[in-house]
């Protein structure tokens, strides 16, 4: 069976009130608090986190976020930055992808 | 009283039969030990610290005996205890003393978690910390023995002792150990240094401890806060290099360099990034220390 649009799935923390971040100037540090781990993420990846924070959130929506706050990009660029970033962030096992709605 | 008011006999004596608490820092270290050897580098390098004979309360307890056994005819040996437990094979008598400080880092590391305990040369100098973090063989050390003959206050040249209730850094000054090469370069660089016995074909190389100044250790009770945080590199031949690091990168070498970060948890995470965030954070590359000094120099005056 073909993978679901990216529209069609939301992305998560993996667990509520899982991260403290700390960011200064273009980079960030994040603590896991489930597993002990830190990790030095880019300007991005801490706008998805925190946006994230706030509940799940498509592919779109974390785009749209990104470049409200950035101020660049087309909707398409956005995407695939966001998108490389979430999967990078999935590995680390800090977020997750849920089903969306498909409605 | 302090080491220095006992004879050498008393002290031999005292080390032997009940033990003694020295004060060093925040930590009072209980010690017992019959090794002749022992007493002698306490008497050259630990006269300024206090001493309590016999100790009534320690934080630490070690204990340094000369292993039994047919070996102790042809090769005597050492065993260092904590508490009855001997986490080290045992070493060669010979090198009872350097053991002895081994042996306290490892204390500190693995029961002090009231701390945050990063590996690095610590110095102050006009209230204001500056953290040398990196691993072993950075040139940490040889920076450190180098500033406190230049007027810059030793809390350690081993672990940053970062309070997690304060954040304050809090003094660890014990001698400065040195190894190979930098024996003699600091010999050269501060004549007046005192050092202890050198022990050669240690698993370290050659090694000898500097005595810490009498006046960090008359004020290893004044905590400090952290304004600079380095990460040192020697490189032979190099000159001088500094570049600014940012200060979630900081971090991240930070916790690597900190002993007890996956126990403290999100209580270490949060005592480095208050650390990170009070301090201005740099890589320096150095071979010649008159270089290194002048850069430290400049911190002071605010122009790094």
């Amino acid at each position: 069976m073909a993978s679901p649009p990216p529209s069609a799935v939301l992305w998560a923390l993996e667990e509520a009130d899982s991260l403290r971040l700390r960011q200064w100037d273009d980079e960030a540090v994040v603590y896991h608090r489930p597993s002990g781990a830190t990790h030095l993420v880019d300007e991005v990846s801490a706008l998805i986190l925190q946006a994230l924070e706030q509940g799940a959130m498509s592919l779109a929506g974390l785009a749209a976020h990104v470049g409200e706050v950035l101020g660049a990009g087309s909707q398409e660029e956005l995407e695939q930055i966001t998108g490389e970033r979430l999967v990078g962030l999935q590995r680390l096992g800090i977020v997750v992808c849920l089903p969306g709605d498909h409605r | 009283m302090i080491i220095a008011d006992l004879d050498p006999a008393r002290l031999r004596r005292a080390l032997a039969e009940t033990g003694l608490g020295l004060r060093i820092g925040p930590f009072i270290v209980r010690l017992h030990s019959p090794i002749p050897s022992v007493a002698e580098g306490l008497g050259r390098l630990y006269g300024r610290y206090p001493v309590e004979i016999p100790p009534v309360f320690a934080d630490i307890h070690m204990s340094l005996f000369p292993a039994g056994g047919l070996r102790r005819f042809y090769r005597p040996q050492v065993i260092f205890s904590n508490d009855g437990y001997s986490p080290f094979k045992p070493l060669p008598l010979v090198q009872a003393f350097p053991f002895f400080e081994w042996s306290l880092n490892w204390c500190v590391a693995t029961h002090a978690h009231e701390y945050a305990i990063i590996h690095a040369a610590v110095v102050e100098r006009a209230g204001r910390v500056a953290i040398l973090a990196g691993a072993p063989g950075a040139g940490k050390s040889t920076l450190c023995a180098a500033l406190i003959h230049r007027g810059w206050r030793l809390f350690s040249d081993e672990m940053a002792l970062v309070s997690l209730s304060s954040g304050e850094i809090m003094p660890l000054p014990r001698p400065v150990s040195l190894k190979n090469a930098s024996i003699d370069l600091i010999r050269r660089f501060a004549p007046a240094a005192v050092f202890g016995p050198v022990s050669a074909d240690t698993h370290k190389g050659t090694v000898a401890h500097v005595r810490a100044p009498d006046d960090s250790v008359a004020r290893a009770g004044e905590p400090g806060r952290a304004a600079w945080l380095l990460l040192p590199r020697y490189e032979a031949g190099a000159g001088l290099e500094v570049q600014p690091l940012g200060r979630a990168r900081m971090l991240m070498e930070l916790a690597a360099q900190t002993f007890n970060y996956h126990i403290l948890g999100e209580a270490g995470f949060q005592a480095l990034a208050q650390l990170v965030d009070a301090s201005a954070c740099y890589r320096l590359h150095y071979s010649r220390l008159e270089e290194a000094m002048g850069f430290f120099e400049n911190l002071v005056q605010g122009s790094p």
